[in-house]
């Protein structure tokens, strides 16, 4: 090989070298730029529609506070009415089972025989019972029956009458412990007891 | 004996000109130069782009308004079934409480004669 020829082949060689590197550098930049814009379209996409989102909750968030006063309020209206229809429900039933005790002699009477037994229980020894109006005869005649199946009970007077509508009230004689019997107070009694049975009763089997 | 001043060079060494060598290997260094530059200016203008699209993401039209007149709808739609639940709610449990009644009754009567 002459020395002409040969430079010929050097000088092509590092022309050769030179521009591959510098193809291989503008490649490589573009690689990268084309991935800073992909990696920026997609964090752009991405602000946007989180912003929008942000955005979107906000009015939805408001919309709710502006709604939430009524929201309650219905909540409430609803529990109210659920609450008045049981309660005048069952205030009507226990009105309709004591007016018809108290038009059963029997039923009556067994009613004030227990109330007596348990006003001698909580009373202790010695107790003054009080019938309502024009129920003095009945009620001597249950404490009679009383006092003969219990002889080692107390000691039970009859006090004046008092205007009640059905059952009686009782006291110690110095009137400091009362027990009241009548059907007013038991009808509320009951009524505190049983509407929360009601209540569970109602929701848990309701369709 | 051998010669002396060390290993004898080819002789077509001696013919070629060194310094058109390295003038081939100064252009060559220089075309190389260029297209670092160059592509540190492709990545300058990548990023630049980058950063106006990021900026432009910051610009979201909602129309709040449409959003806000449409979920006053949901809602309201939402209370009106409530309403309309809650009546029928209300008429099933009138209903239950009538076919329960004699239930309630025999536990009303229970409770009155039970003393506790």
């Amino acid at each position: 090989m002459s020395a002409s020829s040969l430079l010929d082949v050097i000088i092509k060689e590092i022309r050769a070298a030179a521009q591959e590197e510098a193809a291989a550098i503008i490649q490589k930049a573009e690689e990268e730029a084309k991935r800073i814009l992909e990696e920026a379209q997609e964090r752009a996409i991405r602000l946007r529609e989180e912003k929008r989102q942000r955005l979107l909750e906000e009015a939805r968030r408001a919309v709710e506070r502006e709604f939430a006063p009524k929201r309650r309020e219905l909540r409430q209206r609803a529990y109210m009415e659920q609450y008045k229809v049981l309660s005048e429900e069952l205030r009507g039933l226990i009105m309709e089972v004591l007016e018809k005790l108290r038009h059963d002699p029997a039923g009556y009477r067994v009613y004030l025989e227990r109330a007596l037994g348990a006003a001698v229980k909580s009373l202790g020894s010695s107790i003054v019972v009080h019938p309502c109006e024009g129920e003095r005869d009945l009620l001597e005649e249950v404490v009679r029956g009383f006092a003969k199946s219990n002889p080692s009970s107390a000691q039970i007077s009859i006090g004046e009458e008092v205007n009640c509508d059905g059952g009686f009230l009782a006291r110690t004689p110095d009137g400091r412990v009362y027990f009241n019997a009548t059907f007013g107070a038991r009808a509320s009694e009951v009524f505190e007891r049983l509407l929360p049975e009601v209540f569970q009763y109602v929701f848990s089997t309701k369709r | 004996m051998g010669e002396e001043g060390g290993v004898r060079r080819p002789s077509w060494v001696e013919e070629i000109d060194i310094r058109v060598v390295i003038e081939e290997q100064r252009k060559a260094d220089e075309t190389v130069a260029e297209a670092r530059k160059r592509a540190e200016e492709i990545l300058e203008e990548a990023r630049k782009k980058a950063k106006e699209i990021l900026a432009q993401s910051e610009a979201v039209h909602v129309d709040i308004k449409g959003v806000i007149d449409e979920e006053r709808r949901r809602v309201e739609q939402e209370l009106a079934a409530f309403i309309k639940e809650r009546e029928e709610r209300l008429a099933g449990l009138k209903l239950m409480l009538e076919e329960i009644r004699d239930v309630i009754r025999r536990r009303v009567l229970e409770e009155l004669l039970r003393w506790v």
